[in-house]
């Protein structure tokens, strides 16, 4: 019988009142899932997923504010600001940069979406040089950010 | 009367019909240039299959062609005429 086991045999049986830490480790074992879960993640994995979620994100509102680090064939070399709401049956994806958006069952769809378009933009901005003042300085901007 | 919500398919329909735009799929949507006179203009996405389109969504699709909500509706329920988009766009400095 180990230590904590002892202890906790001891405390059953009313012998003595020990710290509850001792008895149960209360940190959860799968921390990430825990986190997901419960909506408290403040950061999820960048090299994974592509995004990171500010701290508190998910508990501070409707609208959710996560950045874009890498799109699904090439990597921003300066993260992307992306708005995430509840909108009708799905999740809004919208970046205040780009006249984009992104939509999804879930945060992660409308995320994932609003990517391919971002990519699919630069690579129409790339191939065309007949653009409106707008598409052009959007195009610079993306160049900007936008690394092989 | 107003029509009240419109499927996606209709949306590409009516863009394609009133404001010859040819889209190209790239995943679960398909994206389009508004062009005049061979420059690129607006680009709108529309999702694709035939399910009808909220109220967020459908405010997002008007603000990438340069129109209000009501603009929008307006032009898939047929009383804006291309002629009127293109006037509107001019009017913002779109065009």
């Amino acid at each position: 019988m180990t230590s904590t086991q002892k202890k906790y045999k001891k405390w059953r049986s009313g012998e003595s009142l020990p710290i509850v830490t001792d008895l149960v480790d209360p940190r959860p074992r799968r921390l990430v899932k825990f986190l997901n879960d419960y909506r408290l993640l403040s950061a999820t994995a960048s090299s994974s997923v592509g995004y990171t979620e500010e701290a508190g994100a998910a508990l501070a509102g409707p609208i959710v504010r996560v950045q874009l680090n890498r799109l699904p064939h090439k990597i921003l070399r300066l993260p992307l600001d992306v708005l995430v709401e509840r909108y009708d049956q799905g999740f809004l994806a919208r970046t205040p940069d780009l006249p984009l958006y992104g939509y999804g069952e879930d945060r992660m769809e409308a995320i994932d979406m609003l990517k391919r378009e971002i990519e699919s933009l630069f690579d129409d901005l790339l191939e065309n040089d007949h653009l409106g003042v707008e598409w052009l300085n959007i195009k610079r901007f993306l160049q900007e950010r936008i690394g092989s | 009367m107003k029509k009240h919500g419109f499927s996606t398919h209709e949306h590409r329909r009516c863009c394609e019909a009133k404001l010859g735009i040819d889209f190209v799929r790239t995943g679960n949507a398909s994206h389009g240039w508004f062009k005049k006179n061979k420059l690129r203009i607006r680009r709108i996405t529309v999702l694709e299959g035939k399910h009808l389109i909220g109220k967020g969504l459908q405010k997002s699709m008007a603000s990438q062609l340069g129109l209000t909500t009501d603009q929008f509706d307006d032009l898939l329920g047929c009383s804006l005429k291309k002629e009127e988009y293109e006037e509107i766009l001019r009017g913002y400095g779109m065009m």
